[in-house]
């Protein structure tokens, strides 16, 4: 009797957790469409109060759970819509959410990290110009991390995923005054989207092999094809979000907005969303040791290329955004190798250790100077370990590996110009067939001076 | 920019140094970050006087001169300018008064009528749209004066004025179309112009990126943990680095030119000969390679030729390096990229872009103007050319220009009516004065010195150049590094050694720091950061407590501090025998008597403080506090090349104590009694509080004198942050001075915060002269104040000019760093700070792999009013003449204007202010002194700028 009382308590408090930041952020959409934009101290305040009650709510979430003995939970809340037969092909979205360990610890950390960065914030943009814009993504994303968090089915968990990537996107592109932010705000939303139709596809795939898209904390799989397939789809969806070979160039591009919006996405959560799709859909792939193998793999090359770029790199944001990358990698090989919970305590620490390390980002010449003055001494020399160990020929080639990113842009450069010469010769051979039919419809590029036109109603009025 | 002339054939390579030369001149000259000071962003113009240059600048790097207009127009609608500002402003740069034309206004009437009645601020389409979607052709314009209203009704039809609107927009219209010319051609200076017109592609998006990527590996100075191997030059460098493997397909063929045998000059001729450009456009293209990335390019620049400023060792670098690399890169991408597009690039220009001119803008403004002045379409068909032109002369940087003046001269007649009244009925200094205080002539300092002052008469205070004239390079116990501890313009020549009392701790502090550093490395590494990102989840305490409560995490972590490595006692090696000779690097250890003497003794009289010692003179540096902030040394003191002035205030008191240094003093005739005691401090202008040196060594009359001032000098610190509270917007108004001081320290350990105070935002006027001139005044924190006492100066008035050759120059650095971060924050100021990702330990960019951004971040001058400093200085005008004349640096800066200068009386207190033609005096036109009972009345609930207002005196005249 107990039990179910705190369990409804726990489902609750998950809920709030998701609604409020949602409500907060709807109302305040609602009034700025209606034309009565509040002022920021009051979206401030909404904030404060948002992020304060999300993030306890959070948390009491999960010491209860804890205290409860950790049996997971599935409620569901009815269903948005169906489609065909109930009992032969049928498709139905339903709304219910699911709770159990993996699910806690994330919900825990968003709980933890959006509340602290949340009252970061809100000193942080004091004054800012579209601080008020930033404070709502930041509770969207708050309510789409937790929604991605707490999903029963692949359905729901890919509509927190899809409002995570898009708030990202936008907190990349947050000063959209200069051509920096907005292009690498679309060269993120860009790859999010190429990953997202590999997590479409696998919820296809999902739901004829298992005819529902529900997600499931034993091993439960239906064939090994299908495993395969999906887990390899999945891989994929994840790599985009977790910022993995051969996705990664993004990641330090992602570093232009306001440091918190970094700290969170980058350092903590949205990184960790592809280890969190992993860990949630392991059960359905498992099986497949292509799959695991495939993890293992992109964690591996991942954790080492990051490695070796992050060491080249001069500026605070990349250095941090690659050591994110590389534990990530880490995160991935643990996954594939199937120690869950190493993984997730992996995860929850890390968050919290980076998070912090981009928030004191500002920090790195004064701590530089502290360290110094420790010393009294310059920092000794880092790095040596490569001139011992390589020839000077490799070393110089590996430093400029190091230095150009793996070459990851060249080679998606080289990619993306055959792909766009070939849509340039379309273009030029569409251009000729129209001129072909009507010459005088190429639009002709030449520019001609301004006129004043004498508006309709200056004519009237001469009239 | 000057080019080298035409007619002269000259050598390349000279033309190329020469080019190089000028175009270095206008890269931002910041030195790394940690050594941030403020000087004139715009030094190199420092030669033209300062409207002409303002212009110049813009043009050549395309930056704006001026406040934004929108600024202008909502100062005069709140005030801050008034009409008559705008009819002073334009009279003095003798606008003509005659009509333009018979029938016409004059001049002066119609740029009246324009400033303060200006139209809507719309270009292009959206003319259209105002004269369709308003009323505009159907109602006349408001605000006209009567005669001007009887015109244009006369003008008008018996069926209202449709008729008279739509012929006069008409006449306008035609009016505008003839006086733009139909096409400008600007010819393509770079390939990359050329490019980006005929494709639509920036190649700069691209090569920039690969630019930055590598100034970041050869410049860094100890982020990366692997640093770029064997960096002995940066043409070499990148011809080694990336002369072997390029996979972009940007850069096919950059393999093969990197073959050949140039170095950085010869390259750099070899690109500008396929450019086709003659020695004498060398100039041109340099310039214009230079500022694609101006920021990068000028720390090159600080690399080479003040290598001693950057935090580590600085690799042999040079510009000409840079620019040879940036040249070949520009060619070889925009070569490949017009490949790619099936576009022709010729090497050699060519072709130019074309602009139109838009008659939308010139046809309102003459349309709006033409109502206003009662103007007819008859009147505009007879003289429409010339009222076109007059509209398209006076563009918006000439309105803004006048504006500008205006804007100024409002503000400074406030300062002068003040000063004028004060000056004839001084508050004189106190008789029995219980301390005297010397502080730095910072203008944060002057509430400071108002509020102590208010509550404690009794003390007289001082103002004088923050490194109190010890020039040193000082070693600072357990620092890596000397630091230079005087204005960035000077080289100090001698050392100053600030040593242990014992073992000091050194061995304990040296294994903390190896501690440290292994832990700061280790999180970005794969094995031993996934350890510590295992046992990260503990660092959730740190980051709860810091984001949530940081006054208690900085507690925590003081106390941790003082268990792990206690502060030690130190002492200074001050003093060297009259025969040592200097290092072998130059400096020498310490200062004999006679050259402290000589310290002590121009400080003394330079404040006028020679006889009625009090026992106790403190000599009061001042820094600030703050954490992640990596502007925080732009935040210490400007006269000790951006650090604390603690060290100096520590090393003058020393001197000034020495029984040595006063025997000689005495027989200067500078008797300083035995029982004066001085002690040196340092005040921290972003926490309020002070602190001590040498206590211990105070006699115990001094001693006692001290802690009797303490509980006052406390109490002055909390009114003090009281005060600079009201300017933070995010604490409340109405707060008690003891819980503005707690808000003012929880800044200053704050994280998130990115104002832990306001800095030099509100500094605009410079005040050389007697306290009595300024004692008893609100001065709003606006007022560097300078101690001089004109009464004892020579003949000459020597020691005005030392002051003024030395506050000069500082003053105006940092106002006019002010007023250019203010006025543009794209091209001189660098932004928001929010963004700001360090680099190299050696500046900041805009998020990811943007040029470097330099200048003062919005958040320190989003406060400014971008005014030149006004210097009033206590002498007679004819003496002010005299200096100007005679001081080189004083002459530029004074006849170019890039300061403004008044004089007060010392005698007859009469004001006069230096017109462009001369000594004018200054006449206070019946404008009232405002009056407050005390500072905390006055500005109390009050977020803005306030008007300079006289205190009450009773308690001043009670002292004296």
């Amino acid at each position: 009797m107990l039990n179910s009382v705190v369990a409804q308590f726990v489902i609750a408090l998950v809920v709030a957790m998701v609604v409020l930041p949602l409500l907060a952020f709807s109302l305040v959409a609602l009034l700025q469409v209606s034309g009565r934009t509040p002022k920021d101290k009051t979206l401030a305040g909404l904030a404060r109060l948002t992020f304060t009650c999300a993030s306890l709510a959070g948390l009491v979430a999960g010491g209860l759970y804890v205290l409860r003995g950790g049996t997971p939970l599935r409620v569901a809340f009815g269903h948005w819509f169906s489609l065909g037969e109930p009992d032969g092909r049928h498709y139905g979205f339903d709304v219910a959410v699911l709770i159990d360990g993996v699910s806690l610890v994330y919900l825990s950390l968003t709980a933890i990290l959006c509340g602290t960065v949340g009252a970061f914030s809100l000193r942080y943009m004091q004054n800012e110009r579209g601080a008020g814009g930033f404070l709502q993504l930041l509770l969207l994303f708050t309510a789409s991390m937790s929604l991605l968090t707490v999903a029963e089915s692949l359905d729901l968990l890919f509509v927190g995923w899809e409002l995570v990537g898009i708030t990202s996107a936008l907190l990349i592109a947050f000063y959209r005054d200069r051509s920096g932010p907005v292009r690498h705000g679309l060269l993120a939303f860009a790859i999010y989207r190429v990953c997202d139709g590999a997590l479409l596809t696998a919820l296809i795939v999902l739901h004829h092999a298992t005819g529902s898209s529900s997600l499931p904390t034993e091993v439960s799989i239906a064939g090994g094809g299908s495993a395969t397939l999906f887990g390899i789809l999945i891989l994929v969806a994840s790599l985009g979000k977790s910022a993995q070979w051969p996705f990664s160039s993004w990641l330090p591009r992602a570093m232009e907005g306001p440091t918190p919006s970094s700290a969170i996405m980058y350092g903590a959560l949205s990184i960790h969303a592809g280890a969190y799709l992993l860990l949630r859909t392991a059960p359905l792939w498992e099986s497949s040791s292509a799959v695991r193998v495939a993890v293992v793999a992109i964690g591996l090359v991942s954790a080492a290329l990051g490695s070796l770029v992050g060491r080249a790199q001069t500026d605070a944001k990349s250095s941090l955004a690659y050591a994110a990358i590389v534990q990530v990698g880490l995160i991935y090989m643990e996954i594939g190798f199937g120690w869950q919970r190493l993984a997730l305590m992996h995860v929850a620490g890390h968050a919290i250790l980076r998070t912090f390390e981009f928030l004191r980002a500002p920090s790195l010449i004064a701590d530089h100077q502290v360290l110094e003055s420790q010393l009294g001494n310059a920092a000794p020399r880092t790095g040596a370990l490569y001139e011992r160990m390589l020839p000077k020929k490799v070393r110089e080639s590996l430093y400029v590996l190091a230095l150009e990113r793996g070459y990851a842009d060249a080679v998606a450069a080289r990619f993306f110009g055959s792909a766009r010469r070939i849509l340039l010769a379309f273009d030029r051979f569409d251009e000729r067939t129209a001129r072909l039919f009507d010459p005088a419809d190429v639009v002709c590029r030449s520019e001609t001076p301004p006129s004043i036109v004498a508006p309709a109603k200056l004519e009237e009025s001469i009239r | 920019m000057k080019t080298p002339s035409p007619t002269q054939p000259q050598d390349p390579l000279c033309a190329l140094l020469d080019a190089l030369e000028h175009a270095a001149h206008l890269l931002p000259a910041q030195a790394p970050i940690a050594r941030f000071v403020h000087h004139n962003t715009l030094h190199a113009y420092e030669e033209q006087p300062f409207e002409e240059a303002l212009l110049t600048a813009s043009r050549d790097l395309a930056a704006e001169p001026y406040l934004e207009e929108e600024r202008f127009v909502e100062a005069l609608a709140t005030g801050r300018i008034t009409p008559g500002d705008i009819e002073a402003a334009l009279a003095e740069v003798g606008t003509p008064t005659a009509p333009l034309a018979a029938g016409l206004p004059s001049l002066f009437a119609w740029r009246v009528v324009r400033l303060t009645t200006p139209p809507p601020a719309l270009t292009g389409e959206a003319v259209s749209w105002w004269l369709t979607e308003t009323d505009a052709l159907g109602v006349i314009r408001p605000g006209l004066s009567p005669e001007a209203q009887a015109r244009v009704d006369d003008a008008s039809t018996s069926d209202g004025p449709r008729h008279y609107l739509a012929s006069l927009w008409q006449a306008c219209a035609n009016a505008a179309r003839e006086q733009c010319s139909p096409c400008k051609l600007t010819a393509f200076v770079r390939l990359r112009d050329q490019v980006l017109e005929t494709t639509g592609r920036d190649v700069d998006v691209f090569v920039n990126g690969f630019v930055i990527r590598f100034l970041g590996g050869y410049l860094d100075q100890g982020v990366a943990y692997w640093p770029m191997p064997e960096r002995d030059g940066l043409y070499a460098t990148f011809r080694r680095i990336h002369g072997q493997s390029v996979l972009d397909p940007w850069l096919d063929g950059l393999r093969a030119e990197l073959t050949e045998p140039y170095d950085g000059v010869g390259r750099a001729l070899h690109e500008l000969g396929l450019l086709g450009a003659s020695p004498s456009d060398f100039g041109a293209v340099v310039h214009a390679t230079l500022q694609a990335l101006p920021g990068w390019a000028g720390m090159v620049h600080q690399f080479e030729t003040r290598p001693d400023l950057t935090p580590g060792t600085a690799p042999p670098t040079t510009l000409v390096d840079y620019l040879a690399l940036r040249l070949l890169l520009d060619r070889i991408v925009c070569q490949n990229v017009a490949r790619s597009s099936g576009t022709q690039l010729s090497l050699r220009g060519g072709t130019a872009r074309a602009t139109f001119e838009d008659p939308h803008a010139i046809a309102l403004e003459l349309f709006v103007q033409a109502q206003l002045q009662g103007l007819t379409p008859a009147d505009l068909a007879a003289h429409g050319r010339l009222l076109a032109r007059t509209v398209a002369e006076y563009d918006s940087p000439a309105r803004r220009a006048t504006y500008h003046l205006a804007y100024e001269r409002h503000f400074r007649n406030q300062v002068l009516d003040i000063l004028a009244v004060q000056a004839t009925a001084r508050i004189p200094d106190p008789a029995e004065p219980l301390a005297q205080i010397v502080f730095c002539i910072d203008e944060r300092e002057e509430s400071y010195r108002r509020q102590l002052e208010e509550i404690e008469p009794r003390i007289n205070t001082f103002g004088y150049a923050g490194h109190f004239d010890v020039m040193m390079r000082f070693e600072g116990h357990g620092a890596p590094y000397p630091v230079p501890l005087c204005p960035p313009i000077l080289t100090p020549k001698h050392r100053v050694r600030e040593v242990p009392e014992g073992e000091g701790g050194l061995s304990r502090r040296k294994r903390l720091g190896a501690l440290n550093h292994r832990r700061r490395v280790a999180t970005r590494t794969l094995v031993r950061g996934s350890l510590m990102s295992l046992a990260g989840i503990t660092s959730a305490i740190s980051l709860i407590a810091r984001t949530l409560f940081p006054p208690v995490a900085e507690h925590v972590a003081t106390a941790l501090r003082h268990v792990l490595a206690p502060e030690v006692a130190t002492r200074f090696e001050l003093t060297r025998a009259d025969d040592a000779p200097a290092g072998a690097d130059g400096l020498y250890d310490g200062y004999t008597f006679t050259e402290q003497a000589n310290i002590v003794e121009s400080l003394l009289r330079g404040v006028g403080l020679v006889e009625s010692f009090s026992p106790l003179v403190v000599i009061l540096g001042h820094g600030s506090t703050s954490v992640n902030n990596p502007h925080a040394s732009a935040y210490n003191c400007g006269a000790c090349a951006g650090g604390k002035g603690g060290a100096n205030a520590r090393a003058f008191a020393l001197m000034a104590n020495a029984p040595e240094v006063r025997r000689i003093l005495r027989e200067n005739k500078l008797d300083v009694p035995d029982t004066t005691s001085f002690i040196g401090a340092c005040h921290d202008t972003a926490t309020d509080g002070i602190e001590w040196y040498d206590v211990k060594d105070l006699t115990t009359s001094a001693r006692s004198t001290l802690d009797a001032l303490l509980p006052t000098l406390d109490r002055a610190g909390a009114l003090d942050a009281h005060e600079r509270c009201r300017r933070f917007t995010d604490v409340p108004l109405g707060l008690s001075p003891e819980r503005a001081l707690t808000f003012a320290i929880r800044r200053t350990v704050d994280l998130a915060q990115p104002r832990p105070e306001y800095c030099h935002a509100t500094n605009a006027v410079c005040v050389v002269g007697r306290r009595s001139l300024t004692r008893g005044l609100y001065l709003d924190r606006r007022a560097f104040l300078v101690s001089y006492d004109p009464t004892i100066d020579d003949e000459e008035a020597h020691v005005l000019e030392r002051i003024l050759g030395a506050v000069g120059p500082v003053g105006a650095g940092i106002n006019l760093e002010y007023y250019f971060s203010r006025v543009d924050q794209d091209r001189y100021g660098s932004g928001t700070k929010l963004p700001h990702n360090i680099t190299g330990l050696f500046g900041v960019m805009d998020g990811h792999g943007s040029d470097l951004r330099t200048g003062l971040h919005w958040q320190t001058v989003e406060l400014h009013e971008p005014m030149r400093l006004l210097v009033v200085a206590e002498a007679t005008p004819k003496t002010l003449g005299a200096i100007v004349a005679r001081h080189a640096v004083i002459r530029r800066l004074v006849q170019n204007r890039w300061i403004l200068v008044a004089s007060v009386d010392p005698l007859t207190g009469e004001v006069m202010f230096l017109e462009r033609d001369g000594f004018k005096r200054h006449a206070q036109d019946g404008r009232t002194i405002p009056q407050a009972a005390s500072s905390r009345e006055h500005y109390q609930r009050n977020r803005e700028h306030l008007p300079m207002a006289q205190l009450a005196r009773a308690p001043f005249e009670a002292a004296c």
